[in-house]
């Protein structure tokens, strides 16, 4: 098996799974002859043809709510949006149907629809083409979301949600897309809702996910120079959330900082931080810190200001520590 | 409404030459289906001013629309219906009795109290759980459609929806991803005019507009356009006009001077017929009644494939604070 950066794991990934499970059709803009548009679906026209790799059912919100058709009618659909802040026109299939068609049925019906968005920012996108919507599906009884940070884990937790049950909206970090290759097994398989802590460390918790993972990890590099020990957990899957290894890890620093590109207020970390305080108070030697995107639209020119940047990380990390 | 396909006419005579080849067996039933939604309609209408339902969306003088249309449909094809298809609910197979299990939440639900009065679901019918919001369901037809279509399954589905559905984004995305790939679906929409065949002629659909309250009208045009899209021929909107306030005309008593002028229904039919089914709707009540709620608890189940640990967690806390307090009721 080659090494392989996250789209060439994600493209692999899909061509496998689609020839074990007759069940799974593709569908989405541009994902055929031109191999979606960070390659993601490179080839896989070719070699499965028009019957498993729809190109394009009338815009995202067609191809979303065309793929919960799908799914209740018994096939395993992935639509994949070309960026994550085009899946709105699905929104309402996304929240109201996708999510809820095993609960309003009784379980008579399921929707194991796999949603790929390719979000964030990194790639001077802009507004349009930047955003980290995880918080808007988190908040979603029924939906699976998962983040994963590297081409390991894409291809292992992409497995997972295949194989699943439910609906899962698949948060690909695109600025990781054409990263560094790493080796990825055949059949690797990550079971969704299991972290991972990727350094360990007893002074500071550092929670991190999808494209700010390698951020939380530069930072810890830095921090380490200054004497100053991290742990930090890849929460890889958000929803639901290993609250297990999350409650371990602040167990053993007591100090915890979260690192995420959406904004601030009532994003991803607002969930951790309550949680946190929730259920591990007693442990707590320092004020949760949240370093995240501000509540602003995703800025153009001044993205680099607005993204969690190694710097602010290790400044949270500093100022936890030395609480 | 001389535009409008119509089987159905003021004079017997001229209705015998417009039905074909209608068996007997299919004229009753259709009949029939007219006068058990109506008999449910005005239980639940009671139900509704009693209080002892907190909502219901009658089928009224659309009943034919709902029903005649599920009936041109066969085993194995899919129905997506609205808060407003009971009759088509009857239709594929759904009993007076598991219907009001659903209309009064009683714990033998299927769902579990989980939906509104009339927000049935019915997987051995292949009626797809009622879903709220409008029109969403045209463009999950179309996809179910589009699916069978990848998987050379030779059967069709049926959208069925009110007017204020075609106002909704979804009403045309759903058309034109059918048919461009020439999916085998029909449209079957409740319009109080005619007003759909440009738009849905511009999402490359066909237009048929019928009678609303002739349900023989409505059987005949859905199966026809069920036909054609197993055919491969590509989807049809069926816009089945049912006038507004007065001027529409009950449909079962429309079709019934053509059945008894056949010789297959009459008085004493219609008053046997319309006493058992009072009798069943009446126990199906008491018995929905008398089932009581499913237990609090089922609230946590099929919300995923598993129950992770909030709910888990959520469902311990409840569970207690019943046990704490006693209560049966939570306020």
């Amino acid at each position: 098996m080659p090494d392989l950066n996250m789209a060439q794991a994600i493209n692999r990934t899909l061509s496998a799974e689609m020839q074990r499970d007759e069940s799974i059709v593709l569908l989405g803009e541009d994902i055929g002859a031109l191999g979606g548009l960070f390659g993601t679906t490179e080839g896989l026209l070719e070699q499965f043809g028009e019957g498993r790799v729809v190109d394009a059912p009338t815009g995202e919100g067609g191809a979303i709510g065309t793929a919960v058709g799908m799914a209740l009618y018994g096939l395993r659909p992935v639509t994949e949006m070309q960026f994550a802040d085009f899946v709105w026109p699905g929104f309402e299939h996304i929240v109201s149907e996708m999510a809820r068609v095993r609960y309003r049925s009784g379980g008579q019906y399921s929707c194991p629809v796999v949603l790929r968005l390719p979000y964030g920012g990194g790639v001077g996108g802009g507004m349009y083409q930047s955003q980290s919507p995880e918080a808007y599906f988190c908040h979603t009884p029924g939906l699976v979301v998962a983040a994963p940070s590297d081409a390991t884990d894409a291809a292992g937790m992409l497995r997972a949600a295949l194989r699943g049950e439910d609906p899962v909206v698949f948060l690909e970090p695109k600025c990781l897309y054409q990263g560094s290759r790493v080796r990825v097994e055949d059949g690797h398989i990550v079971p969704l809702g299991k972290a991972r802590v990727r350094r360990q460390g007893t002074d500071v918790s550092v929670f991190a996910y999808g494209s700010t993972l390698p951020v939380a990890l530069e930072a810890a590099d830095d921090a380490a120079v200054a004497g100053i020990q991290t742990d930090v957990v890849d929460l890889r899957t958000l929803l639901p959330l290993d609250i297990g290894t999350v409650l371990s890890s602040i167990a053993k620093t007591g100090r915890a900082v979260i690192v995420a590109e959406s904004p601030t207020y009532c994003g991803y970390g607002a969930e951790l931080s309550a949680t946190l305080s929730e259920r591990a108070l007693l442990h707590l030697e320092a004020p949760i810190e949240r370093v995240t995107g501000f509540d602003v639209p995703f800025p153009y020119v001044h993205e680099d200001y607005y993204l969690p940047s190694k710097r602010r990380v290790v400044a949270a990390i500093e100022r936890v520590a030395n609480f | 409404m001389g535009e409008l396909l119509t089987i159905l006419a003021d004079d017997v005579e001229d209705t015998e030459r417009n039905v074909g080849d209608l068996l007997d067996a299919d004229l009753t039933a259709l009949y029939e289906s007219l006068v058990v939604t109506r008999i449910v309609d005005e239980r639940c209408a009671r139900l509704q001013q009693s209080g002892r339902i907190g909502f219901w969306a009658p089928s009224g003088t659309s009943a034919a629309v709902s029903a005649g249309a599920a009936r041109a449909f066969e085993d194995g094809d899919w129905l997506y219906p609205s808060y407003r298809d009971i009759g088509a609910f009857l239709v594929r197979g759904g009993s007076i009795e598991q219907l009001f299990t659903q209309v009064l939440s009683s714990r033998d639900d299927l769902a579990r109290g989980r939906q509104l009065p009339g927000h049935a679901t019915l997987p051995a019918g292949r009626f797809v759980s009622v879903s709220g919001p409008l029109a969403t369901q045209i463009q999950h037809a179309a996809g179910t459609a589009l699916a069978m279509k990848l998987r050379n399954d030779a059967h069709a589905v049926l959208a069925l929806f009110g007017v204020a559905a075609t106002d909704q984004a979804a009403f045309q995305i759903g058309l034109s991803t059918a048919a461009r790939h020439a999916a085998p679906v029909v449209f079957v929409c409740r319009c109080p005019g005619v007003s759909l065949a440009p738009i849905v002629k511009a999402n490359g659909v066909a237009p048929v507009s019928v009678d609303g309250t002739d349900i023989l009208a409505v059987y005949m045009a859905a199966r026809s356009a069920r036909e054609a899209a197993v055919a491969g021929a590509g989807p049809t909107l069926i816009e089945a006009v049912v006038p507004k306030g007065t001027e529409a005309l009950e449909p079962a008593a429309r079709l019934r001077p053509y059945l008894e002028h056949r010789g297959v229904w009459d008085a004493g039919r219609e008053e046997e017929f319309g006493r058992r089914c009072e009798e069943r709707v009446a126990a199906a009540v008491a018995l929905a009644e008398s089932a009581g709620p499913p237990p609090a608890d089922t609230m946590f189940d099929d919300v995923w494939a598993t129950r992770p640990w909030m709910l888990q967690e959520q469902s311990r806390k409840l569970r207690r604070l019943q046990d704490r307090t006693g209560y049966s009721t939570p306020r």
